[in-house]
């Protein structure tokens, strides 16, 4: 059976959001247009990425906690429980390569307008939207669970 | 001796066949001509279901439907733990035995209903298939005082089926969905239960609609296409105000008898024919003002 457009959507969304900021960069960026103030843009970054891999430990050790309940239960055996472990894993990677690169691109000064900028600010923009969707994946996946959860106590 | 109990179901058999009717009655006598080998074997997938016993007693039929589940790997054990598999051939496999007794003329079957045996549709798909016909439908029988209750209603309110939740994610296993699909439809289909509620129109024959309504919820549940949990139908009876719901699920004929069995075996052959047998008696006289002349 083919794998239907919303699961390869989810399944490839941090590689699609990626490849489509860091490609719209190469085509339509340039060099000069960075501006002078993209360290604030890092710094934000970094503090978000850290926010993520926290709120991802969280959803982790939520996970753990209500493991006997109807829903995880019944998504382990459909298979959704492992592809959101999956995706939680994923998405703290995502984070770590993206406050890592934005750690590195803090050490270069924007007004030095260095020839390799471009590649490296679309290489820092694939991994900031990566780590951008995958977290936006793991939050609708997260929060349909959440709701199932919930739907437990009533 | 200990006993466990066994419950057996009664259905209507319809065929429909329109260039040439043919009665199952007749399908069950060119059956019985057929020699009691591969024959006699309807080819399904891994789970072919043959005819293995047909004889004429007591003005009907008993039967005895088998399912052989092929490929299905077969462990035993010692009391010490030596496991080994048990060897079986490409046409060999366990067989779960379903028995029935058929009344040609109230057109009655009663079928033994255990998890894993025949189902009463795999019953019905076995003699459309060997008997050559276009259908054959094989229709719960619901409990006359229910019936009569519903006719009584002057006025059909509502009408209601319950299908069951679903109990494992298995299903939605390999199906290539997302997923925050995969959870929503686990959340939705869990609680609350899946309803559907018609409110009928005063100014049409709702008895008719409702008739429709509750052929085809049985129909489902009996192909296995959904768990119907309940079906209910609410209405006034006449002029009354009072609201009267009948619950038809739980008012289908059934017989439920206590079985001996040795050892907490299985039924043996002996004691599943003698209770489909029991089982018809017992609601003979009923079933004969119902459906025509029992003997």
């Amino acid at each position: 059976m083919p794998t239907k457009l919303p699961a390869l959507i989810e399944r490839y969304a941090p590689l699609l959001l990626g490849v489509v900021a860091s490609g719209l960069f190469l085509l339509f960026g340039r060099p000069e247009m960075l501006p002078t103030g993209l360290h604030d843009v890092f710094y934000a970054t970094v503090n978000i990425a850290a926010i993520g891999v926290g709120f991802l430990l969280t959803a982790n050790s939520i996970l753990v906690a209500v493991d006997g309940k109807w829903i995880i239960q019944r998504a382990k055996e459909s298979g959704a429980y492992k592809l959101l472990v999956s995706y939680l894993i994923s998405a703290t990677y995502w984070c770590l390569i993206a406050a890592i690169a934005s750690s590195v691109a803090l050490l270069f000064n924007p007004a030095w307008k260095l020839h390799w900028y471009r590649y490296g600010f679309a290489a820092w923009l694939f991994c900031a939207g990566a780590a951008l969707a995958s977290l936006w994946r793991v939050l609708l996946v997260f929060s349909q669970m959440l709701l199932g959860l919930a739907d437990e106590e009533e | 001796m200990p006993t466990r109990q066994m419950k057996v179901g009664f259905f209507q058999v319809v065929v429909t066949n329109p260039n040439t009717p043919v009665a199952f009655n007749a399908i069950l006598q060119t059956l019985n001509a057929i020699p009691n080998d591969r024959r006699r074997t309807m080819l399904a997938a891994d789970e072919p279901v043959r005819l293995r016993l047909l004889q004429q007693t007591g003005g009907g039929w008993l039967g005895d439907l088998g399912k052989i589940r092929l490929h299905e790997d077969l462990d035993k054990s010692t009391i010490d733990g030596i496991e080994t598999k048990i060897p079986l051939q490409d046409d060999e496999g366990l067989l779960e035995k379903t028995a029935f007794f058929y009344h040609p003329r109230t057109k009655i079957i009663a079928i033994q209903q255990l998890a894993g045996s025949v189902s009463a549709s795999s019953c019905g798909r076995y003699f459309k298939t060997l008997g050559g016909v276009q259908k054959i439908e094989f229709r719960p029988v619901i409990k006359d005082d229910a019936l009569t209750r519903i006719m009584q209603m002057g006025t059909v309110e509502k009408f209601q089926i319950r299908f069951a939740g679903i109990d494992s994610g298995r299903p939605l296993r390999g199906g290539h969905a997302s997923a925050r699909n995969m959870i929503q439809s686990l959340r939705n289909l869990r609680a609350p239960k899946a309803s559907i509620n018609l409110q009928i129109d005063r100014d049409t024959t709702t008895l008719e609609h409702v008739g429709q309504f509750i052929a085809d919820a049985l129909d489902w549940d009996r192909r296995g296409d959904l768990t119907v949990e309940k079906i209910l139908v609410v209405g006034s009876d006449g002029e009354a105000d009072e609201i009267s719901v009948i619950d038809l699920f739980k008012d289908r004929v059934v017989e439920i008898l206590p079985v001996e069995v040795q050892d907490g075996r299985k039924f043996d052959d002996a004691s599943r024919y003698s209770a489909v047998r029991t089982a018809w008696n017992r609601q003979q006289a009923s079933l004969a003002e119902r459906f025509g002349n029992a003997n």
